[in-house]
C-alpha cells in the first residue's frame, strides 16, 4: 500500500473537515470569527500590533516579547469554531490560544497556533473590524520573509509593505527598505489587505529570516525599527540573551507552522505566493 | 453507511491527533523517553547538489558529529546546557542531545560534502553523484 506523506493526510484531513461541515451547518467558510473582551472598553487611537506565527516565527516571537517587555494585560481573545480544539495552561491558569494585549495605547494580537490559510480571511477580518470600531488608528503586522541564504547574513535587513497615511519618512529613518514587488500570501497578507480596505494607516514590517527554523535575530530586528517608528522603548538584548532557549522550546510550534503554509488546500498551491507572511 | 461511519470515525481520529499534537507542545513523547531532540532541518535539491540543513541552538561546532553515505546523512550533537522548561507536570529538564538520520532525495558524493555551522545553524552540502551528462543535439 502506498504511504500517504504528511502533507496529502493534512489536505485530505482538512477537506474532510470542510465536507462535514457543510453537510451539517451549511456554508463552511460563512461561519465567523469573533473577538471577546474580557471587559468592554475604547481603544482611541491606538496602534494594533499583529504577530502571528509565520516564517521563522519572527512576528510570534516579537509580539510575545513585547507582550511580556511592555508587561500588557490580556484584553480579548478570538473564538471560533474554526480553530483547532485548543486551549492553553499557563500559570494553571487556562488560556485561549489566540489572544489580544493592550497597554499604553498599544494592543498586541498574539496567538499559540498556527492560522491555518483557509481560515486566513476570517481571522484578519474579525481582527481589523473590531480594532477599527473600537478606535484603532493604526495596524502594524510583524513577521519574517524566507530568505534562502539566511546562514550568511550577520544582521538581516527589514522590508517593509506600507499603505496610505503612513509616515514614511520615519520609516526609512529606522532604516527599513520598502518592497517594491512581490506576491503575498497567509493571514499576514490578509490583514494588510483588510486594514487597507478600511482605510487604517498599515505597514508591515517584515525581517530576513530562516524560513523553518524559529530566528529570534530577525525578530529583534523587527522590533527596533518598530520600536524607532512608534517612537517607544524595548530593550532587545534580554530577547538575544534568551535566543537558544527560545529556539528549541518553539520546535514543535514551528514545525506546524511550516506543515499549516505548505497546505495545499484551498488551491494555495497552485497560485503559491512567493511569500508566505 | 459503513462508508460514512469510516469518515465520521476518521475526522474524529484527525481531531485526537491534532490535540495529542498540542499537548507534546515543547517535545514529542519519544523526544521526552529517549532524551534525544529531532533538530528542526530542511532538504533542498538543487541540479547539482542536495543541501541538508539542521536548527541546533546551544551547540557548539566541536560537538556535532556528521556522517555521510551515498543516500544519507546523520547527525548527532549535544548542547552545552540543560534546558528547563514549564511542562505539563510543572518544572521538567531535558538534556538536549539532538540526533537525526536523513534519507536523501538523490544519490551524493558523501567524501566531497562541504559544511559550514554559524548561529547555530548546520548547511551540509552534498554535490550530486550524477549531476547529469550533456547530450548532443544533431
Amino acid at each position: 500500500m502506498r504511504e500517504d506523506s504528511p502533507r496529502e493526510l493534512e489536505a485530505d484531513r482538512w477537506n474532510k473537515l470542510i465536507l462535514l461541515e457543510q453537510g451539517e451547518v451549511g456554508v463552511w467558510m460563512e461561519r465567523k470569527v469573533r473577538v471577546v473582551e474580557k471587559k468592554e472598553k475604547r481603544y482611541d487611537g491606538a496602534v494594533l500590533v499583529e504577530g502571528v506565527p509565520d516564517p521563522g516565527l519572527v512576528g510570534a516571537i516579537a509580539a510575545s516579547y513585547m507582550v511580556s517587555e511592555l508587561q500588557l494585560e490580556e484584553v480579548a481573545f478570538l473564538d471560533s469554531p474554526l480553530f483547532p480544539p485548543f486551549i492553553v495552561l499557563h500559570n494553571s491558569e487556562v488560556l485561549e490560544p489566540v489572544r489580544l494585549y493592550a497597554g499604553d495605547n498599544i494592543l498586541v494580537l498574539i496567538s499559540e497556533i498556527p492560522i491555518h490559510p483557509v481560515i486566513a480571511r476570517p481571522v484578519a477580518e474579525a481582527v481589523i473590524e473590531w480594532g477599527t470600531d473600537k478606535g484603532v488608528e493604526q495596524v502594524v503586522s510583524l513577521g519574517g520573509l524566507n530568505t534562502p541564504n539566511r546562514i550568511d547574513i550577520e544582521r538581516p535587513e527589514v522590508y517593509c509593505i506600507v499603505g496610505d497615511g503612513v509616515d514614511k519618512k520615519k520609516l526609512e529613518k529606522a532604516g527599513v527598505k520598502f518592497m517594491s514587488e512581490g506576491l503575498l500570501g497567509g493571514v499576514k497578507a490578509m490583514i494588510v489587505r483588510e486594514a487597507i480596505m478600511r482605510g487604517v494607516p498599515t505597514v508591515a514590517l517584515l525581517a530576513e529570516a530562516f524560513g523553518e527554523y524559529p530566528d529570534p535575530g530577525a525578530a529583534a530586528e523587527v522590533l527596533k525599527v518598530l520600536a524607532s517608528y512608534l517612537t517607544i522603548e524595548i530593550k532587545v538584548e534580554p530577547l538575544l540573551q534568551q535566543a537558544e532557549e527560545m529556539r528549541i522550546k518553539l520546535k514543535e510550534l514551528m514545525k506546524r507552522t511550516v506543515a499549516a503554509m505548505k497546505s495545499p488546500v484551498t488551491g494555495a498551491s497552485q497560485i503559491a505566493p512567493s511569500y508566505f507572511i | 453507511m459503513e462508508e460514512w461511519f469510516e469518515r465520521i470515525r476518521k475526522i474524529i481520529d484527525s481531531y485526537f491527533e491534532s490535540v495529542e499534537t498540542a499537548l507534546e507542545s515543547f517535545f514529542t513523547t519519544s523526544e521526552r523517553t529517549s532524551g534525544c531532540l529531532e533538530p528542526l532541518h530542511k532538504v533542498v535539491e538543487t541540479p547539482s547538489e542536495v543541501i541538508v540543513s539542521f536548527d541546533l541552538p546551544g551547540v557548539d561546532k566541536r560537538d556535532i558529529s556528521l556522517r555521510a553515505t551515498e543516500t544519507t546523512v546523520e547527525l548527532r550533537a549535544e548542547a552545552r546546557n540543560i534546558v528547563r522548561f514549564r511542562g505539563l507536570r510543572g518544572e521538567e529538564t531535558i538534556t538536549c542531545k539532538y540526533y537525526k538520520i536523513v534519507y536523501l532525495p538523490a544519490r551524493v558524493r558523501p567524501h566531497m560534502a562541504r559544511a559550514k555551522f554559524r548561529n547555530g545553524v548546520l548547511e551540509v552540502r552534498l554535490p550530486k553523484k550524477a549531476a547529469g551528462y550533456e547530450i548532443e543535439i544533431e
